[in-house]
């Protein structure tokens, strides 16, 4: 299978490095040197960050090339982009843009409702969102080389990406535990292929990192994910629709490096001003949730 | 004194390196502030993202103790960055272990990442080379040592018991550089 072949070492050689690190999603440049000055360890291009295109509505499709950029000018760190689900297009421009990183984001409109952008195709390495495990084996059995929660993004709440970064590891921990005869109809169950039921069977993980996504608010939501399991955080709207984003960006990354450190986590929590509102997912109408694209 | 290797997890891929260190049964620490630097024989700098480390080590004031380091340093693309004099792309202050001047991402984007045989000093075999968005050593000093190579370019150097590499030994099989080091 594809997981073994040099290339794909490549693509999750750079999720590799980004482990204990905060991805930042951003709009424009100054928003991206913001996001490297704080420590960011890579950051996400993309038009409207999620709270904006929840409160916007219409159609969220792949940020300008232009704005994808400038921003590549202003910092040193990994570049993301955002392309919609299955549109493999957008995903095919980003790669000539030369972005370091492609997240097949349920955050934009979706352009395929049944497929997914097969990633193997692709030189450029993908991250893609994950409910649960069957839903992570078949993103990594199309070619992703990351994970990361789907959350609820632009909530500013984080009990979504919790019930899914439990629903993953979880899940793993169970598999651990099963007979070689049981994958197989636990492949059918997840609806994930065998071979990587195989592998989380024999190595107690998924084949590539995993992050969390979707309602990280505060440093202590960043130490919460990283003490469930997450390897790294991608911080959305937490971060610019905040009263004080130089502030709680640094204050995100130190409690990311220090998650396991309480005394660091509450230093770092200090005065940071007002978090975005955030939203109570029960308020928000089911088809207007972003995690069931 | 037995080893005690410690591996800086301020960010980066430092449980690769944990990973090789677990396989070779050698005792290891995650350094994540300066109070854990006291009892470690050896100090490895990862990969992953050096304006992040800047940024984090500067602000609880462990960054000198970390370019201070006595014993043994290992760097990895990142690691090897920081131990340099001298850093492009764009200008930054390294912790001047090793007199060279190290530029960042000089292979390009992550589309330009690679992986690649190449040889080093301490063995006759070829070794598997792996290039994320790696730096490349555009000036070495005199008194610094190659280590490492793939094709003329030199990817690895070394100086008494600091050790440099633009690649990623940690994500291949081959343990070799992480034995060489725990040696030094």
């Amino acid at each position: 299978m594809f997981i073994n072949d040099k290339e794909f070492k490549v693509k999750v050689g750079l999720a590799e490095m980004l482990k204990g690190g905060v991805i930042m999603d951003v709009t424009n440049a100054e928003q991206a040197r913001i996001a490297e000055d704080s420590g960011g360890c890579a950051v996400m291009a993309l038009e409207r960050v999620p709270a904006d295109i929840r409160a916007d509505g219409g159609v969220a499709r792949m940020a300008d090339p232009t704005i994808i950029e400038q921003i590549k000018a202003a910092v040193s760190i990994p570049v993301m982009a955002k392309t919609r689900i299955g549109h493999f297009a957008e995903a095919q421009v980003l790669e000539a843009l030369e972005v370091d990183f492609i997240d097949e984001s349920e955050v934009l409109t979706p352009a395929d409702e049944h497929n997914h952008i097969d990633k193997t195709k692709f030189k450029i390495p993908f991250v893609c969102g994950c409910r649960n495990l069957g839903e992570a084996l078949r993103r990594i059995g199309e070619g992703a080389a990351l994970l990361r929660t789907k959350g609820e993004a632009g909530s500013g709440n984080i009990v979504e990406a919790v019930r899914h970064m439990r629903a993953v590891v979880g899940a793993i921990r169970r598999i651990t535990t099963l007979d070689d005869e049981e994958l197989m109809t636990e492949a059918k169950n997840l609806g994930a292929p065998h071979e990587l039921v195989k592998y989380v069977k024999e190595h107690g993980k998924l084949p590539v990192p995993n992050f969390a996504a979707g309602g990280i608010a505060t440093p202590a939501d960043a130490s919460l994910m990283m003490q469930l399991g997450a390897e790294s955080v991608f911080v959305g709207s937490g971060i610019f629709k905040s009263s004080d984003p130089k502030r709680r960006a640094k204050a995100i990354v130190l409690a990311t490096t220090h998650y396991s450190d309480p005394k660091i986590v509450a230093e770092a929590s200090k005065s940071l001003g007002l978090a975005m509102k955030g939203l109570d997912i029960k308020q928000i109408p089911e088809d207007q949730l972003l995690q069931t694209r | 004194m037995g080893i005690l290797a410690g591996v800086l997890a301020i960010q980066g891929d430092f449980k690769a390196h944990i990973r090789v260190f677990k396989k070779l049964g050698v005792a290891y620490k995650e350094i994540r502030s300066e109070k854990e630097l006291s009892d470690i024989t050896h100090l490895v700098v990862p990969g992953g993202e050096s304006t992040t480390i800047r940024k984090v080590a500067k602000s609880e004031g462990f960054w000198n103790r970390l370019a201070s380091f006595k014993g043994p340093v290992m760097g990895t693309c990142m690691g090897s960055v920081l131990m340099a004099k001298e850093i492009e792309s764009p200008k930054a202050e390294g912790w001047g272990m090793l007199d060279i001047t190290a530029k960042r991402n000089a292979y390009g984007r992550q589309i330009n990442s690679f992986t690649a045989t190449g040889k080093i000093a301490i063995s006759d075999e070829s070794f598997e080379m792996v290039f994320i968005r790696a730096p490349k050593f555009i000036r070495i000093g005199d008194k610094v040592k190659p280590i490492a190579w793939l094709g003329d370019e030199i990817t690895g150097v070394i100086s008494g018991n600091k050790m440099a590499l633009a690649f990623h030994p940690e994500l291949t099989e081959n343990s070799l550089l992480h034995e060489y080091f725990l040696s030094l």
